[in-house]
């Protein structure tokens, strides 16, 4: 049966067809069965049908940190999954032998030929390098899923655009901007050579070959050989792997043969890509025609929508005192104008929720949430109208949490209080509050400025702690800013 | 409601013999009196008529049967169609069958002609065999029989050497009409060759020399999409056996 068992009449009529040079099909023995590529217009997937084999792949890339060992290139990583649809004999979820082997081949094909640049993967030495993963799904197996699967991850590799990235020194540390698709054209992956994969089946010992073989063909073959060319005649790999050998003349036999089929496969692969080049153009055309709006609402810096800022912790700090500062003016046109409040306080937010995410590591993410958790704590217990609008603990970024449109003044300060919170309630450098309820007093600061004073005090306290001694920046800046387990906290208590 | 052909036929009958039917669609309005039969063949009764199930061609056997001819691939065993299978299995008493359905078939090692307990066939693991469903529930593994009703072997058992191909069922259905399809008297005029349909859309063919019984094979199932009622077999054959297939 074709797509269950092999029967004996099959197998034994297959190989004695090959001795006669015709096969089952109909193909003579170096035919290939009809090849059709098909890509996506978003450049990230092609589609490959060799005969019935359908194999589509899918190219992901994001910036990672380098693997270890250099760090100046970027990686490669394929994962191959045989769909239940393809073939009975696949089981969902279970990654048999079989998938790994086509994903190690495939790989070997593609990546240990050095087909892709990785050095041009490379974004910031030894900090951040492009990561591409290139998925391999199999739809259909009706033979040769080793040439459909290679051919698949190459389209996919040929027709992948990658975002273009700019990186800037911005203040003392380095940014990467990844720029959207519509403000700067996404660039091809640079590729060395394209390494095309040419199988056969094996009969008669290992004495006649057949290429590209079909689902019963690989059944009753003895044996198979995958060899692997690029279009310069150069042999990228060979995989010959389990069943009958094959003498030295027919191996070289079969390197020509492939050799003249890796020409064909590449000019197919070309003319593929040029007709794709041209519908990906016009629809780029649609897009841009579609919306000029669209592409321009991204907001600052022509639309650049991901920002990721890199530095060590004594930078962030510096960051963190800045954005401060912008917060601070931001709350003081706050105070100026409450009815406007949610939105100085949204982007209040928005600027601290960026210091928080730009700050080294996760000790800043982390601070802040102790912060928030702390703050509620410490306010639940000194106020006792508490009303909490909304709870702080639950926020994930920032010292100012976006209000609701009546915010007033007083609970915009109670907010950045609480958020301050503990932090301000326990710092001894503050002389008790007279007023209850408010447990942070400004340093020099106008007491009836209650918005702008505790934004004051989260500035002074974390001068104080850039400025302040003792181990590295990473810990001091948390000190600084959880209430308790700071040395400089503890320190002051003492004092 | 136009009248029927066939005088003993209910009124409605006639009017959908032929005509594409969908599912839910009334093929025919049951009369107040009299009896019909209806198989396992896409039709159900419901109401006060007989709907489809499947979608397909309303057609009528000789007998009246009425039954609905659909395109599809999959198997469904059904008794007293034949089938080629591939044993998979070779137990002590009976074996076990792949005939391409939702379950393994049983087929018992005496349903043979002279077949005793001292005399069983020599059929082994992998072989093709040519055999009658002779028990099929839609829950439990079918039943073979290699055995005509009389006990004689009348052409069903092991199958020796050819090749066996795909096609739909309903092709493999029409290949074994009487008189059968124009494509196959063409390809016996330039060929000798035999031939063992199952009804479960696989079909058994050898010829005296691979070559041959390949393009034999390629020119019976394309027949199927290229070749219409009308068109010339003759020239079709001849075009098939001389060019060979398009690969894939």
């Amino acid at each position: 049966m074709e797509r269950g068992t092999l029967s004996n009449n099959n197998r034994d009529f297959i190989r004695q067809a090959i001795k006669e040079d015709v096969r089952i099909d109909g193909r003579q023995p170096y035919d290939h069965r009809k090849l059709s590529f098909q890509f996506s217009l978003d450049d990230s997937s092609a589609t490959v049908q060799l005969g019935g084999t359908r194999v589509v792949a899918a190219v992901a890339a994001a910036l990672e940190a380098p693997l270890a060992g250099g760090g100046r290139e970027g990686s490669l990583r394929f994962n191959v999954e045989l769909s239940p649809m393809a073939s009975p004999a696949f089981e969902a979820g279970r990654t048999g032998e079989d998938a790994v082997e086509l994903a190690r081949v495939v790989e070997r094909a593609v990546k240990q030929s050095g087909a892709v640049d990785l050095e041009a993967l490379c974004v910031l030495p030894g900090r951040r390098v492009w990561a591409l993963r290139v998925d391999v799904h199999v739809l259909d197996h009706c033979g040769n899923l080793v040439d459909a699967a290679t051919l698949a991850a190459l389209a996919a590799l040929r027709a992948f655009r990658r975002p273009q990235v700019s990186v800037g020194q911005g203040d003392d540390s380095e940014e990467i901007v990844i720029h959207p698709p519509e403000s700067r054209e996404p660039q091809p992956l640079s590729m060395h050579h394209l390494p095309f994969p040419i199988t056969f089946a094996l009969f008669e010992a290992g004495n006649l070959v057949a290429m590209d073989p079909s689902l019963q063909e690989e059944a009753a073959a003895e044996g198979s050989l995958t060899l692997v060319l690029n279009p310069h005649g150069e042999v990228c790999a060979v995989q010959k792997a389990d069943g009958v050998g094959i003498d030295r003349d027919q191996l070289m036999r079969c390197v020509r043969l492939a050799a003249a089929r890796a020409g064909e496969l590449a000019a197919a692969l070309k003319a593929a890509l040029a007709s794709h080049e041209g519908a990906r153009v016009a629809a780029r055309v649609r897009r841009r025609g579609a919306g000029p709006e669209a592409a321009g609402a991204g907001g600052a810096e022509g639309g650049a929508r991901h920002v990721v800022v890199l530095g060590d912790a004594g930078q962030a700090d510096a960051r963190l005192a800045a954005m401060l500062k912008e917060m601070e003016a931001a709350a003081a046109a706050f105070a100026a104008e409450s009815p406007s409040s949610s939105g100085d306080s949204s982007s209040s937010g928005d600027s601290s929720g960026s210091s928080s995410s730009g700050s080294s590591g996760s000790s800043g993410s982390e601070s802040d949430d102790d912060t928030s958790g702390q703050g509620h704590g410490a306010a639940g217990g000194k106020q006792q109208q508490a009303q909490q609008q909304q709870q702080p603990a639950a926020a994930p970024t920032g010292f100012i949490k976006p209000g609701k449109a009546t915010l007033k003044s007083e609970d915009f300060a109670r907010k950045a209080t609480i958020a301050s919170g503990g932090a301000g309630a326990k710092r001894p450098l503050q002389k008790p509050s007279p007023k209850g309820g408010k447990p942070s007093r400004p340093r020099g600061g106008d007491p009836a400025a209650a918005a702008p004073d505790n934004l004051a005090a989260i500035a002074a306290m974390i001068a104080g702690a850039a400025g302040g001694g003792g181990g590295s920046r990473r810990p001091s800046l948390a000190a600084a800013i959880k209430p308790k387990g700071g040395k400089k906290d503890k320190a002051a208590r003492r004092a | 409601m136009p009248p029927g052909a066939d005088g003993a036929e209910p009124a409605g009958a006639a009017a959908l013999v032929g005509r594409v039917a969908a599912p839910g669609d009334e093929v025919l309005l049951l009369p107040p009196g009299g009896r019909v039969a209806i198989g396992s063949s896409g039709l159900r009764p419901s109401g006060g008529a007989i709907v489809a199930t499947k979608s397909g061609v309303v057609r009528r056997t000789r007998g009246g049967q009425l039954w609905i001819e659909g395109r599809q691939k999959r198997y469904i065993p059904a008794e007293g169609d034949c089938v080629v299978g591939v044993v998979v299995d070779r137990m002590s008493e009976h074996f076990t069958v792949d005939i391409a359905g939702p379950f393994k078939a049983v087929l018992p090692m005496l349903s043979f002609e002279n077949a005793t307990k001292r005399n069983r066939p020599a059929i082994y693991e992998g072989d093709a065999v040519f055999a009658r469903v002779a028990q099929a529930h839609p829950d439990m593994d079918p039943v073979l029989t290699c055995v005509d009703g009389q006990g004689r072997a009348s052409n069903y058992g092991h199958l020796k050497g050819g090749h066996t191909f795909e096609c739909s069922c309903a092709w493999a259905r029409a290949l074994l009409e009487q008189p059968p399809p124009a494509v196959v008297a063409a390809l016996g005029a330039e060929v000798p060759f035999e031939m063992a349909v199952g009804l479960n859309g696989r079909v058994w063919i050898d010829a005296p020399s691979a070559a041959l019984a390949v393009r034999a094979a390629g020119a019976l199932r394309a027949a199927e999409e290229e070749l219409g009622p009308g068109g010339d077999a003759g020239a079709f054959v001849k075009r098939a056996l001389a060019g060979g297939g398009a690969g894939g």
